[in-house]
């Protein structure tokens, strides 16, 4: 019973069901394991307190003979969403000392499927990068390698998993902010269409892009935390009717006969040869258990990285407009006029590339420039999503790609070129663009040891194709079973 | 391009402060964004419908109703998952979030002479 605390689901309910140890133990083990992680940074905030009585509670429950899937497993909480009385801050100094007074949909779910949160997870400030090294908490470290990135923006999600602190964690992905840092620490992760899950109470960037999903060690687990999260909420508008499946019923199906598309704009020089030979070996072994892999065409992949630099930047500045220093949030010292205060507020408490996207935004949404660039990307959008509406009605059941076209970089390799950073994103933005659910699954490693992950596109509310497809994938794999020794 | 004028123009729309000595660093930065993206240019988008929204959902409404202040009660394991309908927060809650308040105001600089 040495470290109970990265154990998969399945293994944790069992121990909590036949007594081998109590929720206390397993919550206290989880702490443990952040506590001597915590050179890895993965948290904003660790709540022991709160979650050791939480434990009690669940004890009680457990002692009573009562189970269920998630009853007593530690979670930890990406920190952009908001949890009642335990501070929320997006990573950002403006919201350094926000106290949310109510929970997000999400965190309402998961403490009555039974969850313990132990903390809130590091992240890009806002959800902004792809390397977790926007925090005004400082980086996350890949558990992997602690001197690389462990991916952005949900990193700390990524990392807590991959680290064994907590099997299951939520993150939010934007432009990738599930599936990247799932590859780049070697981690199943999960973005379920855009509005199957509820957005309220998770701090907006891009509202016609952001979703919120969860990480875990392997298929089974995520499937668990997905399904405990979904479901249409009259507080987000967004959020779909639409009747949630049993996600767990898929699982070990056979995937004979399942088309498999292969973008053939995502298998370019552009990917990393590493890369590029673990996905052709993953796609092998899909075929190997009886999937049929299609080339298919998906025309607009290129301006996809272009129109969400757009967008996001266009809806963030105006999500972002609310903070202004005067009804939460910080505000500067001193006896100034009110656009001053607005202004000083908001440069010390934004950082560098949230100030940088605000300004970008403001760009594209300006007098004379609206319709060159909003407006087009716009346009450009509809066309993204009809190359996967066409390749969904007429060639394949799913597709598969690369998560990243590159394995984790160094910290610090390129924070200095912004530019160089958004390309990072090439493969998994057009997801969004789209609203299609997207997952990552590990399926390998560099030479150097860092892990590589498998992109798995579905249609629109078909996460169970992903959950299905992976699962098989799993099952015929090891990968899911590798632990970063720094872990161990 | 974007010049450094147009940068700081942009800044202040934005409401926000820049430091002069970083200037050119975030003109290059935008320049070097603003450019990449200007490769939409090159997509036909004849017949293309502008998308805000993947699913087309359109706006969603209720009645206006006058609720209670309070909080909302606590989530408990193997409760009801719904979220309840929202009390008006309390004022005391919310105001434990302003940076500068006195009694049930928050406090602002002056605005009018």
């Amino acid at each position: 019973m040495s470290d109970i605390a990265s154990l998969t689901i399945s293994d944790m309910r069992a121990g909590l069901d036949s007594k081998q140890f109590s929720c206390s133990e397993l919550v206290k083990a989880s702490l443990d394991k952040a506590d001597s992680s915590s050179g890895l940074n993965c948290f904003n905030l660790i709540s022991a307190e709160n979650a050791l009585q939480e434990a009690v509670q669940i004890d009680a429950l457990l002692a009573q003979g009562k189970t269920a899937p998630l009853l007593g497993i530690p979670v930890g909480i990406k920190d952009v969403i908001c949890t009642k009385g335990v501070r929320t801050t997006a990573s950002s100094k403006i919201l350094e000392n926000f106290i949310p007074p109510y929970d997000a949909t999400v965190v309402r779910k998961l403490k009555t499927a039974g969850t313990v949160s132990i903390g809130k997870l590091n992240m890009d400030e806002f959800a902004m990068g792809s390397s977790n090294e926007n925090s005004a908490f400082g980086p996350v470290k890949n558990p992997w390698n602690p001197e690389y990135v462990p991916g952005g923006s949900s990193g700390g999600s990524a990392a807590a998993v991959a680290a064994g602190i907590c099997p299951i964690t939520l993150g939010t992905d934007t432009g990738g902010s599930i599936r990247q840092p799932a590859s780049f620490c070697g981690i199943v992760g999960l973005k379920p269409t855009y509005g199957r899950v509820s957005r309220y109470g998770v701090i907006a960037y891009a509202s016609s892009l952001d979703q919120v999903g969860g990480f875990a060690h392997n298929v089974k687990d995520c499937a668990l935390v997905t399904q405990a999260i979904c479901g249409q909420d009259p507080n987000d508008a967004t959020s779909a009717n639409r009747e949630v499946p049993d996600f767990t019923k898929v699982l070990g199906q056979s995937i004979k006969g399942l088309r498999v598309g292969l973008p053939k704009e995502y298998f370019v020089s552009a990917v990393d040869g590493e890369i590029d030979a673990a996905l052709k070996k993953a796609i092998s072994v899909l075929e190997g258990l009886g999937a049929i892999p299609v080339e298919i065409s998906l025309p607009h992949t290129d301006a996809a990285v272009a129109v969400y630099y757009i967008l996001a930047p266009a809806e963030a500045s105006s999500n972002l407009a609310r903070y202004d220093g005067i009804r939460y949030g910080h505000r500067a010292k001193g006896n100034y006029d009110l656009k001053t205060l607005y202004a000083k507020s908001r440069s010390e408490g934004f950082g560098r590339e949230v100030q940088r996207r605000i300004m970008v935004g403001a760009y594209v949404l300006s007098t004379g420039y609206y319709d060159a660039y909003y407006l087009k990307a716009q346009k450009v959008r509809s066309l993204i999503a009809k190359d996967f509406q066409e390749a969904f009605a007429h060639k394949c059941d799913v597709i598969a790609a690369p998560t990243a076209p590159n394995a984790p970089f160094k910290i610090g390799a390129k924070i200095s070129d912004p530019l160089q950073m958004y390309l990072n994103d090439i493969f998994t933005i057009p997801v969004n663009l789209a609203g299609l659910p997207g997952m990552s699954v590990p399926c390998g490693f560099t030479s150097s040891g860092l892990p590589i992950g498998l992109q798995l596109i579905g249609k629109p509310w078909d996460e169970e194709t992903l959950f299905k497809t992976a699962s098989a994938y799993e099952s015929a794999t090891d990968w899911h079973t590798k632990r970063p020794t720094t872990a161990r | 391009m974007i010049s450094e004028d147009e940068v700081q123009k942009l800044a202040n729309l934005a409401r926000l402060e820049l430091d002069p000595a970083l200037t050119p660093i975030v003109t290059g930065h935008l320049n070097s964004i603003i450019g990449y993206v200007q490769r939409l240019d090159e997509v036909d988008t004849t017949g293309a419908e502008a998308m805000s929204h993947v699913h087309g959902s359109t706006n969603v409404l209720r009645e206006d109703q006058m609720l209670e202040a309070g909080s909302v009660p606590d989530a408990t394991p193997l409760g009801d998952p719904r979220v309840p309908p929202q009390p008006m927060l309390d004022t005391q809650a919310l105001l434990q979030n302003a940076p500068d308040s006195s009694g049930t105001f928050i406090r602002v600089p002056l605005i009018v002479e």
